[in-house]
C-alpha cells in the first residue's frame, strides 16, 4: 500500500481515489497440491493498482479480456472487496454506494424480468429512503419519454438499448457523482451504441456525473473519454490524457491494442505482429508482465516490475511502465 | 417472426402477458394438459359440491340397495358390501383426498420454498445446515413415519376434535405428509434460487442496499413461483397417494370415508374373492385418474418452464 506521489496532482482531491488495490482470486487446489502441502495458487486479477476520477471526468479503462478491468470495476462498485489497497469516493470507503452508481455490461441480466421498470429504479430509492419522485426525473434524465408510460412496463418490451437507458435511469435516480460503466455498449446494436454515448456525455455535462468507463473497444475509449488508463494483466501500464494515450502510445501494449484495431484504410498493412499470443492465463511473468509478448523485450525487462513514470515527449500526466519506452520506434 | 402460425400465436402470447399467466396460456394449448385439467377441475367440483352431485353421504343405517350388486342403471358404479352406492361414496371421498392433497401440498411449499431460498440465497454455513436437516428428512420413509405418528396423534387429540370442519385425524395426516416431503422441495428451490443469486440483476440490488430478505421476495421468489407450482401439484399427486395408503390399512378417518377407506372396505369384505370387481375399481381408477392429471399437469408445467427458460435466456 504505498503511497506515490502523483504527476498530475489536480488542486483538489480527485472524487475517486484508488491506491494499491490488489485482488488475488483463489484458485481450487488440487488433491495432489493438497498431498504435496503446495500452497493454493491464486490468481492476481489486480496488482497495485492506481487510479484517480476527477470530479466530471470521463475516464476510460481499457484492456484485453482477462486484464483485471471487471474486477477493477466491481472493486470501485464495492461489490468484492479488495485484498489490498484503499478504495474512496470523496474520502470514504467503497461501502458508500450512495455517491456510486453502476451500469453493467448486459442489458437483458441487469432488469428482473419479473418486475417493471418503475419497480426497478424504485428499488434504490426505497433502500435508501430517497423521495419516490427521483423514479420519473431518472427516466426522463435518460431520455425514456414520457416517463410515466415507461414506469409500468416490463424489459420485456425494451430493445437492448431502451433496457440500457432504463440501467442508466437506475444508476442516475440515487443521486451519483461517480458511475461505473462496465462495457455498457458492447452488447448494443451499432446504432444503440452511439445515442448510449451520447447520453453518457450529455449527463457529464448537464448533472456533472463522472464516469468511469471499462472497455475492451479503444475506438470508444478515443470517443467518449477525457482520460484512458491502460490494464495489462492487472497491472495499469499506461495512463494519461486520451489524446496523447491513443495518438502518442508509450508501452509497447498499447501499441499492439491500437494496431490490432480495423483500418478504414483497405490498403494498410495489417500489423498483428505486435503483439504475440494471447494474455497468459497462468502465473505472471516476472519483471514486467508484458515482456513474453513484446517485440521490443530485452533481458533487463524480466529483473523488475518497470515503475509508472513520466512517458518520454509524453504530455502533464502522461506516464508509462516501461523501460525501453524512450528506445522504442516512432509510430509510422 | 416465423412462418408457423403455431409457434406465430406463442411468440403473441409470449408478447401480452408475461410470467405465470403465460405458462397458463401455453399449457391450455397443449391437449394432455387440457384434459388433465379438465379431470381435476371435475374432481375439484366434486369434492367442494358433492351433496348437489350424488346427495348426501350414504352411512350403513341410510344404505337402501341390497349389498354388492354390480354396476347397472341405477347404481353406476355398484353397490359395497353394506349396499351403499359406490358412485356416491366415491364423490363424496374426492374430498378428503383434495383437502388432503391441497393442504399437504400447502405446507410443503411454505417450509420447502421457504428453507430453499433462505438456504440458497445466504449459502456457507446456513446453506450447509439448513440442506443437512433436508437431507435427514429426505430420508425419512414419509409413510412408515406416518404410519407411526397418525395413530400416537389421533389418541393425543381424539378422534372427535374437529378444527375448521376438518377432523385431527385427517389434519395428522396433512401434517405428517407435509413435515415428511418438503425437503426435495426445498432441494429444487435451492438450486434455483443459487442460479438466480448470481443474476445481474440480484447482484445490483444487493449494491443499491436491498436486504436479503427483500432480495428474496423481490427477485428470488417470483422467478421461482412457476417452479413451486409445478413442483406442488407433483405434491399433491403423492400426498393423495400417501393419504390413499393410511386409509387403506385402516389409519384414516372412518368417519369422512376416502378412497383409501373404500378401497380398506373392500379388501376387508374379500370383494377380490367374491369377484366383485366394482367396489376395488371405483376408489381404484379415481386415485390413479387423479394422481395421474396431476402428474401430467404438473410436468407440462416444468416442460414449459424449461422452453421459457430458453427462451427468455
Amino acid at each position: 500500500m504505498s503511497e506515490q506521489p502523483r504527476a498530475n496532482t489536480s488542486a483538489s482531491a480527485p472524487l475517486l481515489r484508488v491506491r494499491g488495490v490488489s485482488v488475488t482470486y483463489a484458485a481450487q487446489r488440487s488433491i495432489a497440491d493438497l498431498l504435496a502441502r503446495r500452497p493454493a495458487n491464486g490468481i492476481v486479477a489486480l496488482d497495485s493498482v492506481d487510479l484517480d476520477v476527477n470530479a466530471g471526468e470521463i475516464v476510460a479503462v481499457v484492456g484485453e479480456s482477462g486484464s483485471g478491468k471487471t474486477t477493477l470495476a466491481r472493486v470501485i462498485a464495492g461489490l468484492i472487496d479488495a485484498d489490498e489497497g484503499v478504495v474512496e469516493v470523496e474520502g470514504e470507503g467503497p461501502n458508500d454506494w450512495r455517491s456510486v452508481g453502476m451500469v453493467f455490461q448486459d442489458p437483458y441480466e441487469t432488469l428482473d424480468p419479473k418486475r417493471t421498470l418503475g419497480e426497478f429504479v424504485a428499488e434504490g430509492l426505497e433502500a435508501q429512503g430517497l423521495p419516490m419522485d427521483r423514479v420519473n426525473t431518472s427516466l426522463e434524465a435518460a431520455e425514456l419519454l414520457p416517463a410515466a408510460a415507461f414506469r409500468d412496463r416490463v424489459p420485456e418490451e425494451l430493445s437492448g438499448g431502451q433496457r440500457q437507458r432504463v440501467v442508466i435511469a437506475g444508476a442516475l435516480a440515487l443521486n451519483p457523482k461517480l458511475v461505473i460503466a462496465d462495457e455498457p455498449v458492447s452488447m448494443l446494436d451499432v446504432s444503440m451504441r452511439a445515442q448510449i454515448l451520447k447520453l453518457i456525455e450529455q449527463l457529464r455535462r448537464d448533472q456533472g456525473i463522472a464516469w468511469l468507463f471499462i472497455t475492451h473497444d479503444l475506438s470508444l475509449a478515443w470517443a467518449i473519454s477525457d482520460r484512458v488508463v491502460v490494464l495489462y494483466l492487472g497491472a495499469v501500464v499506461e495512463e494519461g490524457a486520451a489524446e496523447q494515450v491513443l495518438r502518442n502510445p508509450a508501452h509497447p501494449y498499447t501499441r499492439a491494442l491500437l494496431a490490432a484495431l480495423p483500418s478504414t484504410d483497405p490498403g494498410a498493412a495489417s500489423t498483428h505482429s505486435l503483439a504475440a499470443g494471447e494474455i497468459p492465463q497462468g502465473d505472471t511473468p516476472s519483471g514486467c508482465r508484458f515482456r513474453n509478448r513484446c517485440a521490443h523485450a530485452v533481458e533487463a525487462c524480466a529483473n523488475k516490475r518497470p515503475p509508472l513514470e513520466a512517458a518520454p515527449g509524453g504530455g502533464a500526466g502522461h506516464r508509462v511502465a516501461c523501460i525501453r519506452a524512450a528506445e522504442l520506434p516512432p509510430l509510422s | 417472426m416465423s412462418a408457423s402460425a403455431s409457434v406465430n400465436l406463442s411468440t403473441r402470447i409470449r408478447k401480452r402477458v408475461s410470467g405465470g399467466n403465460r405458462i397458463a396460456l401455453l399449457l391450455l394449448r397443449r391437449w394432455d394438459a387440457r384434459i388433465a385439467i379438465m379431470i381435476v377441475s371435475l374432481l375439484t367440483l366434486s369434492g367442494v359440491a358433492p351433496e348437489t352431485l350424488v346427495g348426501p353421504l350414504q352411512t350403513a343405517t341410510t344404505a337402501t340397495a341390497d349389498a354388492l350388486l354390480p354396476p347397472s342403471g341405477t347404481h353406476l358404479f355398484g353397490t359395497d358390501d353394506l349396499g351403499r352406492d359406490l358412485l356416491n361414496l366415491t364423490v363424496h371421498g374426492a374430498r378428503i383426498s383434495l383437502v388432503v392433497g391441497a393442504l399437504s401440498a400447502a405446507i410443503t411449499l411454505v417450509i420447502g420454498g421457504g428453507i430453499g431460498m433462505i438456504a440458497g440465497y445466504r449459502g456457507g454455513r446456513v446453506d450447509a445446515l439448513l440442506m443437512r436437516v433436508a437431507d435427514t428428512f429426505l430420508i425419512l420413509p414419509t409413510f412408515v413415519l406416518a404410519l407411526i405418528l397418525a395413530p400416537i396423534l389421533r389418541e393425543l387429540i381424539g378422534d372427535q376434535t374437529e378444527i375448521f370442519g376438518i377432523r385431527t385425524t385427517l389434519l395428522t395426516i396433512v401434517a405428517v405428509i407435509g413435515f415428511t416431503s418438503w425437503s426435495s422441495t426445498a432441494r429444487i428451490v435451492r438450486s434455483q434460487t443459487l442460479s438466480l443469486r448470481e443474476r445481474t440483476f440480484v447482484e445490483r440490488a444487493r449494491l443499491v442496499g436491498l436486504s436479503p430478505m427483500r432480495i428474496i421476495a423481490r427477485h428470488i421468489f417470483p422467478n421461482i413461483r412457476t417452479v413451486l407450482v409445478a413442483n406442488g401439484i407433483v405434491v399433491i399427486a403423492g400426498s393423495i397417494l400417501t393419504e390413499s395408503t393410511l386409509s387403506f390399512i385402516g389409519l384414516g378417518d372412518p368417519f369422512q370415508p376416502s378412497w383409501g377407506t373404500i378401497l380398506g372396505n373392500a379388501q376387508s369384505a374379500a370383494a377380490p374373492s367374491l369377484g366383485a370387481w366394482w367396489f376395488i375399481a371405483a376408489p381404484g381408477c379415481a386415485i390413479l385418474i387423479t394422481v395421474v392429471a396431476c402428474t401430467i399437469i404438473g410436468n407440462a408445467i416444468d416442460e414449459l418452464l424449461d422452453r421459457d427458460v430458453r427462451v427468455q435466456r
